[in-house]
Protein backbone atom coordinates (compact mmCIF):
# COMPACT_ATOMS: atom_id res chain seq x y z
CA UNK A 1 0.00 0.00 0.00
CA UNK A 2 2.82 2.36 0.89
CA UNK A 3 4.67 1.50 -2.31
CA UNK A 4 1.53 2.36 -4.27
CA UNK A 5 1.42 5.77 -2.56
CA UNK A 6 5.05 6.46 -3.45
CA UNK A 7 4.36 5.38 -7.05
CA UNK A 8 1.37 7.76 -7.31
CA UNK A 9 3.49 10.63 -5.98
CA UNK A 10 6.32 9.84 -8.42
CA UNK A 11 4.02 9.54 -11.45
CA UNK A 12 2.19 12.78 -10.61
CA UNK A 13 5.53 14.57 -10.32
CA UNK A 14 6.71 13.25 -13.70
CA UNK A 15 3.35 14.08 -15.29
CA UNK A 16 4.00 17.82 -14.84
CA UNK A 17 6.81 17.51 -17.40
CA UNK A 18 5.46 14.80 -19.67
CA UNK A 19 1.70 14.32 -19.65
CA UNK A 20 -1.07 16.64 -20.87
CA UNK A 21 -2.48 19.09 -18.33
CA UNK A 22 -5.76 17.17 -18.05
CA UNK A 23 -3.94 14.03 -16.87
CA UNK A 24 -1.72 16.07 -14.53
CA UNK A 25 -4.87 17.57 -13.01
CA UNK A 26 -6.37 14.14 -12.46
CA UNK A 27 -3.17 12.92 -10.81
CA UNK A 28 -3.13 16.06 -8.64
CA UNK A 29 -6.58 15.07 -7.39
CA UNK A 30 -5.50 11.48 -6.70
CA UNK A 31 -2.29 12.52 -4.99
CA UNK A 32 -4.29 14.93 -2.83
CA UNK A 33 -6.04 11.92 -1.32
CA UNK A 34 -2.64 10.52 -0.33
CA UNK A 35 -1.46 13.79 1.21
CA UNK A 36 -3.47 16.99 0.50
CA UNK A 37 -0.63 19.56 0.40
CA UNK A 38 0.90 17.64 -2.50
CA UNK A 39 -1.83 18.97 -4.81
CA UNK A 40 -0.82 22.52 -3.97
CA UNK A 41 2.89 21.77 -4.39
CA UNK A 42 2.26 20.30 -7.83
CA UNK A 43 0.03 23.23 -8.79
CA UNK A 44 2.74 25.70 -7.84
CA UNK A 45 5.28 23.63 -9.78
CA UNK A 46 3.06 23.79 -12.89
CA UNK A 47 2.83 27.59 -12.64
CA UNK A 48 6.52 27.84 -11.91
CA UNK A 49 7.34 26.05 -15.14
CA UNK A 50 4.68 27.35 -17.49
CA UNK A 51 2.88 30.47 -16.21
CA UNK A 52 3.39 33.11 -18.91
CA UNK A 53 2.72 36.15 -16.70
CA UNK A 54 -0.72 36.97 -18.11
CA UNK A 55 -4.07 35.44 -17.31
CA UNK A 56 -5.23 33.29 -14.43
CA UNK A 57 -2.58 31.10 -12.66
CA UNK A 58 -4.41 27.83 -13.32
CA UNK A 59 -1.91 25.63 -11.49
CA UNK A 60 -2.24 27.57 -8.26
CA UNK A 61 -6.05 27.74 -8.43
CA UNK A 62 -6.41 24.04 -9.18
CA UNK A 63 -3.84 23.20 -6.52
CA UNK A 64 -5.69 25.13 -3.82
CA UNK A 65 -9.06 23.78 -4.93
CA UNK A 66 -7.93 20.15 -5.01
CA UNK A 67 -6.13 20.47 -1.68
CA UNK A 68 -9.26 21.84 0.00
CA UNK A 69 -11.33 19.13 -1.68
CA UNK A 70 -8.94 16.45 -0.44
CA UNK A 71 -9.12 17.84 3.11
CA UNK A 72 -12.90 17.75 2.88
CA UNK A 73 -12.81 14.12 1.78
CA UNK A 74 -10.46 13.29 4.68
CA UNK A 75 -12.80 14.99 7.15
CA UNK A 76 -15.72 13.00 5.78
CA UNK A 77 -13.73 9.75 6.01
CA UNK A 78 -12.59 10.60 9.53
CA UNK A 79 -16.12 11.24 10.71
CA UNK A 80 -17.16 8.04 8.92
CA UNK A 81 -19.52 9.87 6.60
CA UNK A 82 -17.72 8.20 3.65
CA UNK B 1 -17.86 7.12 28.13
CA UNK B 2 -15.94 4.68 25.98
CA UNK B 3 -14.26 6.26 22.98
CA UNK B 4 -15.18 4.75 19.63
CA UNK B 5 -12.12 3.67 17.68
CA UNK B 6 -11.69 2.29 14.21
CA UNK B 7 -8.26 0.99 13.22
CA UNK B 8 -9.29 0.64 9.57
CA UNK B 9 -10.27 4.30 9.17
CA UNK B 10 -7.17 5.57 10.94
CA UNK B 11 -4.89 3.49 8.77
CA UNK B 12 -6.54 4.86 5.63
CA UNK B 13 -5.85 8.41 6.73
CA UNK B 14 -2.32 7.75 7.92
CA UNK B 15 0.47 9.45 5.96
CA UNK B 16 3.86 7.69 6.15
CA UNK B 17 6.54 9.77 7.85
CA UNK B 18 8.89 9.31 4.87
CA UNK B 19 6.23 10.78 2.60
CA UNK B 20 5.75 13.75 4.94
CA UNK B 21 9.50 14.40 4.86
CA UNK B 22 9.54 13.94 1.09
CA UNK B 23 6.74 16.46 0.63
CA UNK B 24 8.54 18.95 2.89
CA UNK B 25 11.71 18.54 0.83
CA UNK B 26 9.66 18.84 -2.39
CA UNK B 27 7.98 22.01 -1.13
CA UNK B 28 11.40 23.43 -0.24
CA UNK B 29 12.70 22.60 -3.73
CA UNK B 30 9.65 24.23 -5.34
CA UNK B 31 10.23 27.29 -3.13
CA UNK B 32 13.84 27.47 -4.26
CA UNK B 33 12.80 27.10 -7.90
CA UNK B 34 10.31 29.93 -7.35
CA UNK B 35 13.13 32.10 -6.07
CA UNK B 36 15.32 31.10 -9.03
CA UNK B 37 12.50 31.98 -11.44
CA UNK B 38 12.22 35.45 -9.90
CA UNK B 39 15.97 36.10 -9.78
CA UNK B 40 17.05 34.39 -13.04
CA UNK B 41 13.96 33.63 -15.15
CA UNK B 42 15.80 31.63 -17.82
CA UNK B 43 17.81 29.33 -15.55
CA UNK B 44 14.90 27.10 -14.66
CA UNK B 45 14.13 26.16 -18.26
CA UNK B 46 17.74 25.09 -18.78
CA UNK B 47 17.57 23.03 -15.60
CA UNK B 48 14.36 21.24 -16.57
CA UNK B 49 15.18 20.72 -20.28
CA UNK B 50 16.37 17.06 -19.94
CA UNK B 51 12.97 16.12 -18.48
CA UNK B 52 11.10 17.86 -21.31
CA UNK B 53 13.33 16.22 -23.93
CA UNK B 54 12.73 12.83 -22.29
CA UNK B 55 8.97 13.52 -22.31
CA UNK B 56 9.02 14.42 -26.01
CA UNK B 57 10.99 11.28 -26.85
CA UNK B 58 8.59 9.16 -24.81
CA UNK B 59 5.54 10.68 -26.56
CA UNK B 60 7.09 10.01 -29.97
CA UNK B 61 7.98 6.44 -28.98
CA UNK B 62 4.49 5.74 -27.67
CA UNK B 63 2.94 7.28 -30.81
CA UNK B 64 5.08 5.03 -33.03
CA UNK B 65 4.83 1.84 -30.97
CA UNK B 66 1.06 1.96 -30.58
CA UNK B 67 0.17 2.99 -34.11
CA UNK B 68 -2.39 0.50 -35.39
CA UNK B 69 -2.53 1.72 -39.01
CA UNK B 70 -2.14 -1.10 -41.52
CA UNK B 71 0.80 -1.22 -43.90
CA UNK B 72 -1.36 -1.06 -47.03
CA UNK B 73 -3.21 2.09 -45.90
CA UNK B 74 0.14 3.67 -45.01
CA UNK B 75 1.38 2.84 -48.52
CA UNK B 76 -1.68 4.55 -50.04
CA UNK B 77 -1.20 7.60 -47.80
CA UNK B 78 2.47 7.77 -48.76
CA UNK B 79 1.69 7.67 -52.50
CA UNK B 80 -0.93 10.40 -52.09
CA UNK B 81 1.46 12.53 -50.04
CA UNK B 82 4.20 12.14 -52.66
CA UNK B 83 1.83 13.22 -55.43
CA UNK B 84 0.75 16.23 -53.33
CA UNK B 85 4.37 17.18 -52.66
CA UNK B 86 5.13 17.23 -56.39
CA UNK B 87 2.05 19.39 -57.12
CA UNK B 88 2.68 21.76 -54.23
CA UNK B 89 6.39 22.12 -55.06
CA UNK B 90 5.49 23.20 -58.57
CA UNK B 91 2.85 25.61 -57.26
CA UNK B 92 5.27 26.96 -54.65
CA UNK B 93 7.91 27.61 -57.32
CA UNK B 94 5.35 29.46 -59.43
CA UNK B 95 4.19 31.58 -56.48
CA UNK B 96 7.77 32.29 -55.38
CA UNK B 97 8.56 33.57 -58.86
CA UNK B 98 5.47 35.82 -58.79
CA UNK B 99 6.40 37.13 -55.33
CA UNK B 100 9.92 37.88 -56.52
CA UNK B 101 8.51 39.74 -59.54
CA UNK B 102 6.17 41.76 -57.32
CA UNK B 103 8.96 42.61 -54.88
CA UNK B 104 11.13 43.75 -57.77
CA UNK B 105 8.30 45.95 -59.11
CA UNK B 106 7.25 47.43 -55.73
CA UNK B 107 10.74 47.62 -54.24
CA UNK B 108 9.57 45.81 -51.11
CA UNK B 109 12.15 43.78 -49.24
CA UNK B 110 11.66 40.05 -48.82
CA UNK B 111 11.15 38.33 -45.50
CA UNK B 112 14.30 38.47 -43.32
CA UNK B 113 15.96 35.16 -42.46
CA UNK B 114 14.79 33.23 -39.40
CA UNK B 115 16.35 30.90 -36.86
CA UNK B 116 14.90 27.38 -36.77
CA UNK B 117 14.21 26.16 -33.25
CA UNK B 118 12.96 22.90 -31.86
CA UNK B 119 9.92 23.02 -29.55
CA UNK B 120 10.60 21.46 -26.15
CA UNK B 121 7.21 22.14 -24.56
CA UNK B 122 3.86 22.88 -26.13
CA UNK B 123 0.21 22.68 -25.10
CA UNK B 124 -1.33 20.46 -23.76
CA UNK B 125 1.65 19.58 -21.50
CA UNK B 126 1.61 23.24 -20.59
CA UNK B 127 -1.84 24.43 -19.42
CA UNK B 128 -1.11 27.82 -21.00
CA UNK B 129 -0.52 28.66 -24.65
CA UNK B 130 3.25 28.91 -24.49
CA UNK B 131 6.12 27.17 -26.21
CA UNK B 132 9.60 26.58 -24.84
CA UNK B 133 12.16 26.46 -27.66
CA UNK B 134 15.78 25.33 -27.66
CA UNK B 135 17.28 28.63 -28.84
CA UNK B 136 18.06 31.65 -26.71
CA UNK B 137 20.25 34.69 -26.23
CA UNK B 138 23.34 32.84 -27.49
CA UNK B 139 21.61 32.65 -30.89
CA UNK B 140 20.81 36.40 -30.86
CA UNK B 141 17.19 35.86 -29.90
CA UNK B 142 15.69 38.78 -28.02
CA UNK B 143 12.37 39.39 -26.32
CA UNK B 144 9.58 40.47 -28.66
CA UNK B 145 10.82 38.65 -31.77
CA UNK B 146 8.17 37.22 -34.07
CA UNK B 147 7.84 33.43 -34.15
CA UNK B 148 6.56 31.63 -37.24
CA UNK B 149 5.16 28.13 -37.48
CA UNK B 150 5.61 25.76 -40.42
CA UNK B 151 4.61 27.50 -43.63
CA UNK B 152 5.49 30.93 -42.27
CA UNK B 153 2.30 31.44 -40.24
CA UNK B 154 2.91 33.77 -37.26
CA UNK B 155 2.16 32.00 -33.97
CA UNK B 156 3.40 34.41 -31.29
CA UNK B 157 6.25 36.44 -29.85
CA UNK B 158 9.29 35.60 -27.74
CA UNK B 159 8.44 36.62 -24.18
CA UNK B 160 11.39 35.43 -22.10
CA UNK B 161 14.97 34.64 -23.09
CA UNK B 162 17.74 32.73 -21.36
CA UNK B 163 21.15 31.99 -22.92
CA UNK B 164 20.04 28.72 -24.48
CA UNK B 165 16.22 28.62 -24.18
CA UNK B 166 13.29 30.95 -24.86
CA UNK B 167 9.62 31.08 -24.04
CA UNK B 168 7.15 31.99 -26.76
CA UNK B 169 3.78 33.45 -25.82
CA UNK B 170 1.26 32.39 -28.45
CA UNK B 171 -1.30 34.84 -29.79
CA UNK B 172 -3.99 32.44 -28.60
CA UNK B 173 -2.95 32.60 -24.91
CA UNK B 174 -5.81 33.65 -22.64
CA UNK B 175 -5.58 37.38 -21.90
CA UNK B 176 -3.38 38.21 -24.91
CA UNK B 177 -4.80 40.85 -27.29
CA UNK B 178 -3.41 41.13 -30.81
CA UNK B 179 -4.36 43.69 -33.41
CA UNK B 180 -5.08 42.35 -36.85
CA UNK B 181 -7.43 42.41 -39.79
CA UNK B 182 -10.23 40.20 -41.02
CA UNK B 183 -11.68 39.51 -44.45
CA UNK B 184 -10.82 40.76 -47.90
CA UNK B 185 -11.73 44.30 -46.83
CA UNK B 186 -9.08 44.09 -44.05
CA UNK B 187 -11.47 45.17 -41.30
CA UNK B 188 -9.34 46.06 -38.21
CA UNK B 189 -10.00 43.81 -35.22
CA UNK B 190 -8.52 43.03 -31.83
CA UNK B 191 -8.03 39.29 -31.55
CA UNK B 192 -8.49 37.96 -28.04
CA UNK B 193 -6.75 34.69 -27.17
CA UNK B 194 -9.08 32.00 -25.85
CA UNK B 195 -6.53 29.26 -25.21
CA UNK B 196 -5.88 25.97 -27.05
CA UNK B 197 -4.99 27.89 -30.21
CA UNK B 198 -8.35 29.64 -30.63
CA UNK B 199 -9.21 33.34 -30.90
CA UNK B 200 -12.29 35.49 -30.84
CA UNK B 201 -12.90 39.02 -32.11
CA UNK B 202 -15.74 41.51 -32.16
CA UNK B 203 -16.61 43.42 -35.33
CA UNK B 204 -19.51 45.66 -36.36
CA UNK B 205 -22.40 43.76 -37.91
CA UNK B 206 -22.14 45.90 -41.07
CA UNK B 207 -18.51 44.86 -41.65
CA UNK B 208 -19.75 42.02 -43.83
CA UNK B 209 -17.46 39.35 -42.42
CA UNK B 210 -18.54 35.84 -43.43
CA UNK B 211 -17.58 32.34 -42.30
CA UNK B 212 -14.33 31.37 -43.98
CA UNK B 213 -12.91 34.91 -44.08
CA UNK B 214 -9.15 35.06 -43.49
CA UNK B 215 -7.68 36.64 -40.36
CA UNK B 216 -4.36 38.44 -40.61
CA UNK B 217 -1.81 39.95 -38.24
CA UNK B 218 1.02 42.39 -38.90
CA UNK B 219 4.23 40.53 -39.76
CA UNK B 220 6.13 41.12 -43.00
CA UNK B 221 2.93 42.62 -44.42
CA UNK B 222 -0.40 41.11 -43.47
CA UNK B 223 0.28 37.48 -42.58
CA UNK B 224 -2.67 35.04 -42.45
CA UNK B 225 -3.03 33.23 -39.11
CA UNK B 226 -6.45 31.64 -39.32
CA UNK B 227 -9.99 31.80 -40.60
CA UNK B 228 -13.42 32.58 -39.19
CA UNK B 229 -15.25 29.35 -38.33
CA UNK B 230 -18.43 30.75 -36.81
CA UNK B 231 -20.17 34.06 -36.19
CA UNK B 232 -22.23 34.53 -33.03
CA UNK B 233 -24.79 37.26 -33.57
CA UNK B 234 -27.22 38.68 -31.03
CA UNK B 235 -30.16 40.38 -32.81
CA UNK B 236 -30.14 43.22 -30.27
CA UNK B 237 -26.39 43.90 -30.58
CA UNK B 238 -24.72 46.08 -33.24
CA UNK B 239 -21.67 43.82 -33.15
CA UNK B 240 -20.99 40.15 -33.85
CA UNK B 241 -18.53 37.79 -32.22
CA UNK B 242 -16.17 35.95 -34.55
CA UNK B 243 -14.72 32.59 -33.57
CA UNK B 244 -11.37 32.09 -35.27
CA UNK B 245 -9.54 28.82 -35.87
CA UNK B 246 -5.77 29.09 -36.46
CA UNK B 247 -4.03 27.58 -39.48
CA UNK B 248 -1.27 26.26 -37.21
CA UNK B 249 -2.20 23.76 -34.53
CA UNK B 250 -0.08 24.57 -31.44
CA UNK B 251 -0.63 21.03 -30.11
CA UNK B 252 1.43 19.54 -32.95
CA UNK B 253 4.19 22.13 -33.35
CA UNK B 254 7.59 20.44 -33.34
CA UNK B 255 9.67 23.29 -34.72
CA UNK B 256 9.31 27.01 -35.31
CA UNK B 257 11.26 29.79 -36.94
CA UNK B 258 12.21 32.92 -34.99
CA UNK B 259 12.28 35.92 -37.28
CA UNK B 260 15.35 38.15 -37.01
CA UNK B 261 14.42 41.83 -36.84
Amino acid sequence: MQLLRYCIVAVSLVSVFVFPWAITRMLMAIVGLVFPPLSLVLGILVDLLYYPGVGVPLGLYWGVGLMLGAYLVRILVKTRML
Amino acid sequence: MKKRYSLRTNRRLQVPIALRIGVLVGAAVVGMLLLVRVVAPGAITTLITPLWVAGNSMSTWVGTAFSFTSTSSLEVDRSQAQAEVVALTARNALLSARVADLERLTGAAGQPPGIAASVLVRPPVSPYDILVIDRGGNDNITSGMLVLGPGGTPVGNVSEVSPSRSRVLLYSAVGVATTGWVGDQRVPVTLMGRGAGAFSATVPREAGVVVGSGVYVAAAGAAPIGSVVSIDADPSSPTVLLQVRPYTNPFSLTWVSVLMQ
